[in-house]
């Protein structure tokens, strides 16, 4: 049986819930979430999450969220259909996205939300509700930028064939997860953001808040990311506890499989905010998998695996070079005998001319003004004159 | 059965310090017993407002201050083991090293960065002896004590507003006076249940809003400014 080879493809699950403090409350959830491609498998592979603030002033966070994953997805696309022609190299791309894409993906946000006041206008009772929960004040802030209502944070990852590409701005947690479980950020943490302080896309200059980093994939691909909104990490212990997500979820795919998992994780995020922070709480998971069918999420491969899956490559490369000797040879062969045969038959050729020329009986004297005629093309019964017919094997003068 | 990934869970903290004067000034007009009787009244109103957002751990402490500055409860207790031991008062006013020794306690570590926005209320009838500034100023260059509710309490006629209203670093949110034993019950009761309703809203860089505008209902994650009000007895002071 033919084995395929196994090139890495990535596959998205994500889950969202209402934080226990806003089930009280009786308020929405502000997260959201969204992915490219709509199946959830790449490369590519995009995967937004965003954290609405859920304030008095930014009373329509919900909406600022889910612009804020539209926007993202939109301007990380454009990102990869400028990859060709213009972007051939990963240190354009790399450039691309430091030097453009903060500004760009913020300037999508604020003009979807614009385009959202613009059909949705506050209304009267809104900025009644403002008015009682935060005071005057605050009816006159948002009235001076009303972006501030659609307020919201936004985490994305993209995932190519030769790289990721890792963005966040405001609160919330991208964990890298490697083959053996090792859970790492791509960013530091930001000291600024505690006491629930958040760099925001509706802050003055939000593009300068925007992290962006591009890894290239060409060694190490990490078997599994985590995007979480900052509910999540706020409902554990501490820091510890909440990387050791990284190598539990890692273990649960491999153990149970992704669907299974993903299945499992309202319960999961359900749990953490009821005991924990209260807060919504968004997780999304990219998985690495072996893309052979539709194997689910495999584990790295034992060192016996390794070697068998090498020796069988080796081999497979031995017999592809043995095969192509072969037919080297083969017409190499054909080519010897049609030479032979060919010096066979003028050979045998030239010996019949031979033995022609010395049994013939000495030539009669034609008579004068007779013209010579082919004796080997028979254009009708030879003349009784003719001589009987040889051979033919070539002309006779 | 799967099981949860992730380590332990945990409410978020709130840190609770009350910072209480304990100078000789406050042995007259009954203020220290006022202050002691106010606190275990408040304590009920304290807890019941922590029950209230299951999703935040209360944790109090107290620290006093007259000749120098030190612990009376130092360890963070739950809000409903919390129990109030009665102060006494004798010395000077070194509201500075009680400050000071705030500050210690607002680094990270011991405080975590998941905690909510700690609170701090300072009690005090008098001016400080000793260098208040450095004080406040090692206070508000920690980074929790910078975030921090710190809501103040200013008792009779003789205390420092000016000062309490430094500590307070709002220009908007006034001293808290308390002219009488009653009002300084309704005071410290304010001070506990509405700060412990304090639970999370981003703060955007760039809004002034401090952490003391954030006192929110008990599961609504928009603020509310909360304010005292005038307090009964007004026509009662005996400070």
């Amino acid at each position: 049986m033919a084995t395929q080879l196994a090139r890495p493809t990535w596959r998205i699950v994500a889950q969202t819930v209402t934080g226990a403090a806003h089930d009280r409350a009786a308020l929405p959830n502000q997260d959201a979430h969204g992915w490219f491609p709509e199946a959830g498998a790449g490369p590519p592979a995009i995967l937004a999450v965003a954290d609405g603030h859920g304030s008095a002033k930014s009373f329509r966070s919900d909406i600022g969220s889910q612009e804020a994953v539209a926007a993202a997805l939109e301007r990380l696309g454009a990102l990869l259909q400028g990859q060709a022609p213009e972007v051939n190299s990963l240190s354009s791309v790399k450039r691309v996205a430091e030097e453009h894409l903060p500004q760009s993906l913020v300037q999508a946000w604020r003009e979807r939300v614009e385009a959202h006041l613009a059909r949705h206008p506050i209304a009267e009772a809104d900025w009644d509700r403002l008015v009682q929960k935060d005071g005057p004040a605050a009816r006159s802030l948002v009235a001076q930028e009303p972006l501030l209502a659609y307020g919201a944070t936004i985490l994305a990852v993209l995932v190519t064939e030769d790289f990721i590409l890792y963005l966040q701005l405001g609160d919330g947690d991208i964990l890298v997860v490697a083959e053996d479980g090792a859970t790492t950020r791509p960013f530091a943490r930001d000291e600024r953001l505690i006491a629930n302080e958040t760099t925001s896309l509706c802050s003055r200059d939000a593009w300068r808040e925007v992290r962006v980093r591009l890894v290239p994939l060409a060694h190490n691909p990490p078997a599994m990311i985590l995007i979480s909104t900052d509910g999540y990490a706020n409902s554990f212990r501490s820091e510890e506890d909440f990387l050791r997500l990284g190598p539990d979820y890692l273990h649960l795919v491999r153990a149970e499989g992704l669907e299974r998992v993903a299945q499992d994780l309202r319960g999961f995020l359900d749990d953490a905010s009821r005991k924990g922070s209260g807060d919504d709480i968004t997780l999304g998971i990219i998985a690495r998998a072996e893309s052979r069918g539709d194997v689910a999420l495999a584990g790295p491969p034992a060192p016996d695996e390794r070697r068998a899956a090498a020796g069988e490559q080796g081999l497979r490369m031995l017999q592809a070079r043995q095969e192509r000797v072969e037919e080297r040879l083969a017409a190499l062969q054909r080519q010897v005998i049609v030479a032979v045969g060919a010096l066979a038959i003028v050979v045998l050729g030239a010996l019949a001319v031979i033995l022609v020329v010395i049994m013939q009986p000495p030539p009669e004297e034609e008579p004068r003004g007779a013209s010579p005629t082919p004796s080997f093309e028979r254009a009708g019964p030879p003349p009784a004159s003719s001589p009987p017919e040889t051979p033919a094997t070539g002309d006779r003068e | 059965m799967v099981v949860r990934p992730g380590g332990a869970m945990a409410t978020r903290p709130l840190h609770f310090i009350f910072i209480a004067d304990c100078s000789g000034s406050m042995a007259s007009d009954g203020k220290i017993q006022a202050l002691n009787r106010a606190v275990r009244e408040a304590l009920p109103h304290m807890q019941q407002a922590a029950d209230e957002n299951p999703n935040a751990e209360v944790l109090v402490r107290c620290l006093k201050f007259s000749s120098g500055a030190q612990w009376h409860v130092s360890a963070p207790t739950p809000v409903q083991q919390f129990q109030w031991t009665d102060v006494s008062a004798v010395g000077v006013t070194d509201m500075g090293k009680a400050l000071a020794l705030v500050a210690d306690q607002m680094r990270i570590p011991p405080m975590s960065d998941r905690a909510l926005p700690p609170v701090l209320v300072l009690i005090s009838d008098g001016q400080p002896t000793d260098d208040f500034s450095g004080g406040l100023k090692a206070l508000l260059d920690q980074p929790w004590g910078k975030r921090a509710v710190r809501i103040a309490i200013s008792i009779g006629a003789d205390a420092d507003d000016e000062v309490l209203q430094k500590f307070i670093g709002h220009a908007e949110l006034k001293p808290l006076q308390a002219n009488s034993p009653e009002q300084l019950v309704n005071q410290i009761k304010w001070a506990t249940t509405a700060a412990v309703r304090a639970v999370s809203q981003p703060k955007l860089p760039g809004d002034d809003r401090g952490a003391h505008d954030r006192v929110t209902e008990p599961g609504d994650a928009g603020p509310i400014i909360v304010s005292p009000g005038p307090p009964p007895g007004d026509d009662d002071d005996v400070w």
